[in-house]
Parts: structure tokens; C-alpha cells; sequence
């Protein structure tokens, strides 16, 4: 049988119009997570919320990718507010930066690794190697997480300690 | 369908609805005419978002809350060829779109899931019969397929997440191909295609075509068994010429061959069609040999023009 070309294209369903991802549940995540990191003295805002979802958004739309659910910026805001270097005037920020490096390095790594691993190596690498420096991790260092991720994967011939030395990042830092 | 007029007493258009994108072009189609309202349409996305974020996560193993884009497009792909799948098992394009607008995606979902391991099965019944019904010559490709490259296909085969995927690994095609059809689908035709041809092939004689095949292979200077073209092909484009040219049987003598070569380019290219599937026709009255000989008459329209009939038949004496 026959069938000519449909040529109503634009009343099609597709993929774009799917709502994959919950703001809903994103916002209410944050919230019920402000509760438990007050303890630590981090909160954040209905304003800080919002933005934070929309820069979510943006960061898929430059990483490629798409998310499902509350996503992973509850995942992180939990990791982060334990954080020394985290308090109350850089939690937002310093989240934000983070959506966006976490998905760059999601893809950079083919998504072979778990969100929950990744945001752990994340924050080992914030803590311990960029001292609490997260636009340094953004603008100079995403490479060098890739291959911290990787060699981590074991998928790299280069070892960490390799990847830190080659690098020396501490040295241009000081 | 209840209804096969709308409102205004318009009905479907058939024109705006296409096979292989059955489930979107249909429910597009049966909101554009007001049987699906705008509300229904919306819900209908809606569960398949639901739907889409839940294979999304399975397929991440719930380790992960985000995947690549070309990734979510193909599960996206794959739920709708599930749901495709499952809407070609009704009469009519009416029944289909009620089964949409009664029933909530998600037991179209389950419907499509249900049928295509019904398919899966089928082809491994499909696969067993092409294997008992196989030409008996050493055609390496041919042989690969059947003893390796479809099995290998069927347990790589996701009906989940890739559903809608073809194998690239099948090295031999029918002759006439399954243009159209995707993931099993595909391969449920591939198999049908392949035991017509086995069983056309096979009426001529074992030995008869084994001489055939390796007189081919020796007039193109091709090892036996490094044989690309199709068997079914050669052997039936020899039974037209050797129609053509007087035999009975598939010999088509030098003498012979030249003769219908130089009655044929006497004649305008599409006259020479005509008389290739004329003569198919006259002979055998199956869809798939008269489709078989509307793609090769072009072949042989080609093989006179550039004096190389022996490229798609063999030329020659047969034992």
C-alpha cells in the first residue's frame, strides 16, 4: 500500500513537546531539602529556586541532553551543602556552576557514570583539588575532570595522580 | 469506527496517514477531523511523556536522571514503533483511531509490547522454515544469514529501547527488499521474501541450479562462492530470457541471448520493459515474482544497452 508523505508535519507529536522533566518536584526536592541544610547554614530562595531551574534548563540545552524527573540539582544541593567551602552567599552560585559542569562532563564521559558517583568525584575534586573553586572548574578544568572521571572508570592509561601532576593546577592557583 | 464522519461529515484522510509513522500520523489526522478532541490529544502526549520518562530511567538502570538527547530519541522511537505495532493489528485505519481515543497509552503500549514478541516468535519459526527450505549451493552470504546473521539479530534484538532498529549485519537482501518496514517488522519480511524465493529457486532442480550459479560465477570471473547477486534473481531472470529466446527450461544459449539482444534494442527502453514483465506475467502469477520483475526488467533494459547480459543471467550450456 501506498502512502503519500504526511504533510501536516507540524501537528505531529515529538519529542520536544514531551514534559520529561519536573519542575514541580524540582522545586519542591529544594525545599524540603532547605529543612535538613539549614543545619549547615545554607538555604536557598524561592527567587534562588527559580533561577536555578531555569539555568537547569539551559545547561541541558547546551550539554544535548535531557532530563527526567526533579532531576539532579537536589542530588547536588545535598552533596554541596556539606561542603567547607559552601556557605549561605555562594550555595546558589556555586550550584548553578555545577549543573553545568556536571552535564558537560556527563556527556564528555558517555554517561558511564552514575549521577550519584559523579557528583561524588565532583566534590572530591571541588574540595580537594580546585580548594573550593568552582569557576576555576568551569572554565579551565572540565578537561581535566573528563579525565579524572575516566581514569577513575579506569578507561584512561593516565593515573589521577598523572592527570593532577601533568596539569598542576594547585601551582597556577597559589 | 462508530463515526465515520465527523461533525461537519468530513471523514479521515487517508492521504495524511502514513504506515510507517502509524500511531502519530493517525492520531494527528483523527484530531485535525475533531474525532480526537484537543483535550484527548493533550492527555495523549501527556501519558506518553509518563511513559517515556519511565523507559528513560529503566534504561539508565535508575542511576542516572538525564541521558543524551539522540539517546531519548531513540527510546522516543522505539515507544513509537511499539505503539505503530500495535495498532497494524486492526482492520482499519476507524478501528485503530477508536482503540487510541477508548484505551489510555499506556495499554497501547503494552498491546504494541505483546505483539511484537508475537513477531519475534514468528520470525523464529520463519527462520527454521527458510533454513529447511535453503538453495543448496555454497553462496557465502547467503549461508551466513541463514545460519548466523539473523539468529544473532533476533537475541541482539531490543524491544524496548530500540525496538524500531534493523541489522545492519544481514549481508544478503531479497530481491525485492523490504523497503518501508523497520526493526522486526522488517525482518518478519526479510524471511518471507527469502522462503518465496528458496521455494521458486528449489522447483528447478538442486543439481540444475547449482550448474546455473556456477556457470554464472565462472562467465563473471567471480570464485563460486564469493557470489554477491541474488540467486533467486539469476534464476529468473534465465527463465524469462530463455522464454524469450524459445526454452522451456532456465537455458539460455549464446545464440539465444544474442537473438533477444537484438530484437530488444530494436525496440524503445520502455517497450523492452513491457516484454520482461509480460513475459513474467504470463507465467507466473504471484505478487512478489511480478514485483521481481518490474525492478529487473530495468536491469536488463541496462545489461542490452551496455552488451552485458551476462552480468545478470548465466549465459551458457546447462548439464
Amino acid at each position: 500500500m501506498y502512502f503519500k508523505r504526511n504533510q501536516k508535519n507540524n501537528s505531529l507529536i515529538n519529542i520536544n513537546q514531551m514534559q520529561l522533566s519536573d519542575t514541580n518536584a524540582l522545586k519542591e526536592s529544594l525545599a524540603e531539602l532547605n529543612g535538613r541544610t539549614n543545619e549547615y547554614g545554607v538555604v536557598l530562595t524561592v527567587k534562588q529556586v527559580n533561577r536555578l531551574a531555569e539555568a537547569v534548563k539551559g545547561a541541558l540545552r547546551e550539554s544535548d541532553r535531557v532530563e527526567i524527573g526533579a532531576g539532579i540539582l537536589p542530588v547536588l544541593a545535598d552533596e554541596f551543602s556539606r561542603s567547607i567551602f559552601v556557605d549561605q552567599e555562594n550555595y546558589a552560585v556555586l550550584l548553578e556552576e555545577l549543573v553545568y559542569i556536571f552535564f558537560q562532563v556527563k556527556t564528555a564521559v558517555c554517561d558511564r557514570i552514575s549521577d550519584n558517583d559523579l557528583v561524588r568525584l565532583l566534590k572530591d575534586y571541588y574540595e580537594n583539588k580546585a580548594m573550593g573553586s568552582v569557576e576555576i572548574m568551569r572554565e579551565r578544568d572540565i578537561d581535566i575532570l573528563v579525565k579524572y572521571v575516566e581514569t577513575e572508570l579506569g578507561q584512561s592509561n593516565v593515573s589521577v595522580g598523572d592527570v593532577y601532576e601533568t596539569e598542576s593546577y594547585t601551582d597556577e592557583r597559589s | 469506527m462508530k463515526e465515520v464522519k465527523n461533525y461537519y461529515g468530513n471523514s479521515l484522510n487517508y492521504e495524511y496517514i502514513n504506515f510507517s509513522d502509524y500511531f502519530r500520523t493517525l492520531s494527528s489526522e483523527g484530531k485535525r477531523q475533531s474525532f480526537l478532541s484537543e483535550k484527548k490529544f493533550v492527555e495523549v502526549k501527556k501519558q506518553i511523556g509518563e511513559i517515556l520518562s519511565e523507559l528513560i530511567a529503566e534504561y539508565t538502570g535508575y542511576e542516572s536522571t538525564s541521558v543524551m538527547k539522540e539517546t531519548a530519541n531513540d527510546i522516543f522511537v522505539s515507544l513509537l514503533y511499539c505503539l505503530d505495532m500495535a495498532l497494524f493489528t486492526f482492520e482499519s485505519h476507524e478501528d485503530a483511531l477508536d482503540f487510541i481515543i477508548e484505551n489510555d497509552v499506556r495499554t497501547v503500549y503494552k498491546k504494541g509490547q505483546k505483539v511484537i514478541k508475537q513477531c519475534v516468535f514468528e520470525c523464529i519459526s520463519l527462520l527454521v522454515k527458510a533454513k529447511n527450505s535453503r538453495i543448496n549451493y555454497p553462496h557465502s552470504r547467503y549461508n551466513k544469514m541463514l545460519d548466523g546473521e539473523i539468529l544473532a539479530y533476533l537475541k541482539r534484538y531490543d524491544s524496548k529501547y530500540f525496538a524500531h532498529g534493523m541489522s545492519r549485519y544481514i549481508s544478503y537482501d531479497s530481491a525485492n527488499g523490504c523497503g518501508g518496514y523497520r526493526g522486526i517488522l522488517y525482518l518478519k519480511k526479510h524471511l518471507e521474501n527469502i522462503i518465496f524465493e528458496n521455494s521458486f529457486v528449489n522447483d528447478f532442480g538442486e543439481e540444475l541450479i547449482q550448474n546455473l550459479i556456477y556457470g554464472y560465477c565462472e562467465n563473471n570471473y567471480i570464485a563460486y562462492n564469493e557470489i554477491e547477486s541474488n540467486i533467486y534473481s539469476i534464476v529468473l531472470m534465465n527463465r524469462i530470457i530463455a522464454e524469450l529466446a524459445g526454452n522451456e527450461g532456465l537455458t539460455v544459449s549464446k545464440e539465444g541471448a544474442l537473438k533477444i539482444s537484438k530484437l530488444l534494442k530494436k525496440l524503445p527502453e520502455n517497450e523492452q520493459r513491457r516484454i520482461i514483465i509480460d513475459t513474467a506475467e504470463k507465467y507466473f502469477d504471484d505478487s512478489y515474482t511480478k514485483k521481481s520483475s518490474i525492478r529487473l526488467a530495468g536491469h536488463v533494459v541496462n545489461a542490452i544497452k551496455n552488451n552485458d547480459l551476462n552480468k545478470i543471467l548465466y549465459i551458457g550450456e546447462l548439464r
